[in-house]
């Protein structure tokens, strides 16, 4: 797992680096004159306003962790399996059916963090209702 | 009132105007005039202590007689109104606006509070509603009320009117200094006409002689 976190990081930092630095800096400059302290402006402001490309970089590095084979393999010794080491090891053995099941679960899982990254950068960017 | 004395921001050691003094008093609002590049946006973000790194400021800063310039951004009770209006879009027009309200008090009344503020300024009703969904001038009258409801010692103006049009303009620069008028206005910009409409002294930013 940790060893993921290794690999996934730069992709993620990428993700969010230009959002981060983009943000107009002067809606933390209005939330701090109206008396809101940094950790205050840091929760209420800065990461919901981030939220869409938070969501979207978490995305990704799921998307990039599920697809890593060779660090699994390697720093888990092989002991560990996921979806991308099982649909690489099924591959070799010849049953292509089983391979198009695996391949297919692993877009699947993919799609899905992307759509819930979607879903929650759009709801993010909205007023909750009522 | 809010007094400035000797205040100059500088980039790289060179002053980009002669250092500064006025006093700004409750109901006279002071126009500080300059042309864009001047140094004005930065002169108030010197003030509320969010000076961008590259630049420095020097001189004093005191509001109601204490200096300011030793309190952290968010202590100094300085209010302020950018070009744009800056409502945070994740929240209701209400919670924008509860968002400056000082803490304390329950629910009800703070949201009474809000919707009587609102109710002032022809936008009774909006507080459930999304920014997004708000034309412009009602987007300023709210983004005014924000700042007001949290109750700053002074209120600092970075051209606030320069984006709408220009009936609008002026309906919303005589809200703005009729409803802060218990407060010392410090505005700046490049539109003569603000500096008319504010009635109080004007100040130009010039370069510093002698370089």
């Amino acid at each position: 797992m940790l060893s993921h976190v290794l690999f996934v990081f730069p992709y993620v930092l990428l993700a969010l680096a230009d959002p981060w630095l983009r943000l107009d800096p002067r809606y933390e400059r209005s939330a701090l004159c109206l008396g809101a302290g940094p950790w205050r402006v840091l929760l209420r402001v800065r990461l919901p306003l981030l939220m869409p490309a938070l969501a979207f970089a978490a995305a990704l590095g799921c998307a990039v962790s599920l697809s890593l084979y060779l660090p699994t393999v390697l720093m888990g010794g092989g002991r560990i399996a996921t979806l991308a080491t099982e649909a690489i090891a099924l591959s070799s053995g010849g049953d292509r059916r089983i391979v198009g099941v695996y391949g297919s679960a692993q877009a699947l899982v993919i799609w899905v963090g992307f759509f819930a990254a979607y879903w929650v950068g759009r709801r993010a960017a909205r007023p909750a209702p009522g | 009132m809010l007094e400035l004395r000797n205040v100059a921001i500088s980039r790289g050691g060179v002053r980009l105007f002669a250092p500064l003094t006025c006093c700004v008093q409750a109901g006279r609002p002071v126009t500080v005039m300059g042309p864009s590049g001047a140094g004005k946006s930065s002169l108030l973000a010197w003030l509320t202590g969010v000076l961008p790194t590259g630049l420095s400021g020097e001189g004093e800063v005191l509001l109601d007689g204490a200096s300011v310039l030793a309190s952290p951004p968010h202590r100094r009770r300085l209010g302020i109104l950018f070009q744009d209006d800056l409502l945070f879009p994740h929240m209701s027009v209400g919670e924008n606006l509860g968002f400056g309200l000082p803490a304390g008090g329950d629910r009800a009344t703070r949201r009474r509070i809000i919707d009587q503020a609102l109710a002032g300024v022809e936008l009774a009703g909006f507080a459930d509603r999304d920014p997004a969904t708000l034309s412009g001038g009602e987007r300023a009258r709210a983004a005014l009320l924000r700042v007001l409801l949290s109750e700053p010692k002074a209120l600092l103006l970075d051209e606030p009117f320069s984006k709408l049009d220009l009936t609008l303009r002026d309906r919303f620069r005589s809200l703005v200094f009729r409803s802060a008028a218990h407060l010392p206005v410090l505005l700046v910009s490049h539109d003569p006409q603000d500096s008319v409409a504010a009635g109080g002294d004007v100040l130009e930013l010039r370069p510093e002689h002698g370089h």
